[in-house]
């Protein structure tokens, strides 16, 4: 016979609890984008990214669109954010655009001739997306 | 059936557990910048980030047997992402597919993902059921590795002398999904809420007389807005994989299908995947269970099938080997439907990691007899 609603709900609660220990490890550290993370995202890229289809060439997107791909594939493949960081991380780092340490680098030095002369407040945000990598794909860290 | 034996007081922790993990989801404000150095890593996204994604099919089939003939095809699957900073994701998939002359619209799912840590995601809106892998991963053409969806799944399939197990799933309702990594694995579970199974309509054919099918009370998943009773569908899946090698998936499906709320339906299915040295493996199984009411009293409908599936790439080159068999029907220990069962030969070409030409022969045997109902198709399909 059926199940009555308070079952299910009791299911659904008892699976929802089970949930919990996974948060007590959330990492909360943030990830500086350094050759190591992007050594251990290209072999994440390749590993995860095959359990479906073949791997899409990092060229094929802009950092921000790999970002946006990134949580979208976070859901669809059931990754944990730090899987999503390294992944992206290869990502922006060989599709093309300035790489992180480059951009880096040079976000500080203009960083502080900025702020001195008070300006820049909309080109900040800008560089600070070059030298960290993005919550996005990752989450809440 | 069901979980018995939950105390009342056992409930009241499990509801207290729920609201703790709401709570405990609320990250230590992922988006606040209270000193200088925090403010220095946010979000690479402006507050809203949008991406066109998604994939599209022109191929053409030939069938043979009564009612043959043959047939192009083309469908077009956008896929649109809005990101809103680093915690909410909107995704929707639209199915135009043009068959036969006439255009078929779907909306394949519309989705609300919110991510509450590194670990757990919440889902709410219409998405696809994670029940094995192929509804919810592989389905996207170019993913799928030829060039029709395995018989155990679909709505109608042509030439294929039994009805699918099951639809691709997509329906309207809650999900919560968690990941963790213990060393190279990856395990995930996904728990959902949704409207679930509705008892098939089939329209009245001409002349007034009934659907010859409608003997038995048919399950659909009509994913509407609606609901047909008050009780909702329960899923579950559990995620076993070692990236790349292997992955193991354990899924579970229950709901009521009819207006009372008395049948009950439930499915489960195991999809097991493997692949080294170029060869991919991979299988699913389905077994639903579907109540009927007689004057006897409740017995259960069960049907069963799966299909496995090897895929060799060399170079550019990739040919297929698909068996998929669905078994007979039983009703109270008896036979109650035919079977059958399908091979399948294809050979894909990639011109790049989502482009492809792929081509496949279907061989349609239902219970032993040789069908005159083979179908040849060939498309091609990019995923951009």
């Amino acid at each position: 016979m059926a199940y009555d609603w308070r079952r299910k709900m009791s299911r659904l609660l008892l699976l929802t609890a089970a949930c919990i220990p996974l948060l007590v490890a959330n990492d909360a550290a943030a990830q500086e984008v350094d050759p190591m993370l992007v050594a251990e995202g290209a072999a994440m890229y390749g590993a995860t990214c095959a359990r479906c289809h073949y791997a899409r060439s990092p060229l094929e997107r802009s950092d921000r669109q790999w970002v946006v791909i990134m949580t979208h594939m976070r859901v669809r493949a059931n990754l944990t954010g730090q899987q999503a960081r390294k992944v992206l991380a290869f990502l922006m780092a060989t599709n093309g655009q300035p790489s992180s340490g480059q951009a880096a680098s040079t976000a500080k030095d203009e960083e502080g001739e900025r702020t001195a002369s008070g300006e820049g407040q909309l080109e900040k945000r800008e560089a600070a997306t070059t030298r960290q990598l993005p919550q996005g794909a990752a989450g809440p860290r | 059936m069901g979980i018995n034996g939950l105390t009342k007081r056992l409930r009241f922790l499990l509801a207290a557990g729920a609201v703790a993990t709401a709570l405990w989801g609320q990250p230590e404000t992922a988006f606040a910048q209270d000193t200088e150095e925090e403010e220095d890593q946010q979000p690479v996204l402006p507050s809203t980030a949008f991406v066109l994604s998604g994939y599209g099919t022109v191929g053409w089939a030939a069938s043979s047997g009564e009612g043959g003939g043959n047939l192009f095809t083309a469908n077009f699957n956008p896929i649109f992402l809005f990101q809103f900073e680093d915690r909410f994701l909107f995704e929707a998939e639209f199915e135009f597919e043009l068959q036969g002359g006439v255009t078929e619209t779907g909306l394949e799912y519309a989705q609300l993902d919110v991510i509450a840590t590194d670990f757990l995601v919440f889902v709410g809106g219409k998405f696809l059921l994670p029940f094995n892998v192929f509804g919810e991963r592989l389905h996207p053409t170019w993913i799928n590795k030829f060039p029709t969806a395995p018989p155990i799944y679909g709505h109608h399939i042509a030439g294929f002398g039994a009805d699918p197990l099951l639809p691709i799933l997509s329906d309207l309702g809650i999900m919560a999904r968690a990941a963790a990594t213990p060393g190279r694995w990856l395990l995930g579970a996904s728990a959902y809420v949704s409207q679930g199974p509705a008892l098939e309509e089939h329209e009245e054919e001409e002349g007034g007389e009934e659907h010859p099918e409608a003997e038995l009370p048919e399950v659909g998943f009509p994913a509407s807005s609606g609901d047909n009773n008050k009780n909702k569908a329960l899923g579950l899946r559990l995620d076993l994989a070692l990236p790349p090698w292997m992955e193991v998936n354990f899924s579970v499906l229950n709901g009521d299908y009819d207006e009372e709320g008395l049948l009950d339906f439930t499915a489960y299915g195991v999809s097991a995947e493997a692949r080294t040295s170029g060869f991919e493996f991979r299988g699913e199984y389905i077994q639903t269970r579907q109540e009927i009411e007689t004057e006897e009293g409740f017995p259960e409908l069960v049907r069963n099938g799966f299909y496995a599936q090897a895929a060799y790439r060399w170079w550019n080159f990739e040919p297929v080997l698909r068996w998929t068999q669905i078994f007979n029907s039983e009703l109270q220990g008896e036979k109650e439907e035919d079977g059958a069962r399908q091979m399948g030969f294809g050979l894909n070409y990639w011109l790049t990691a989502s482009i492809a030409i792929m081509a496949g022969y279907e061989l349609n045997r239902e219970s032993g007899l040789a069908l005159d109902n083979d179908r040849f198709i060939i498309h091609a399909a990019y995923g951009f």
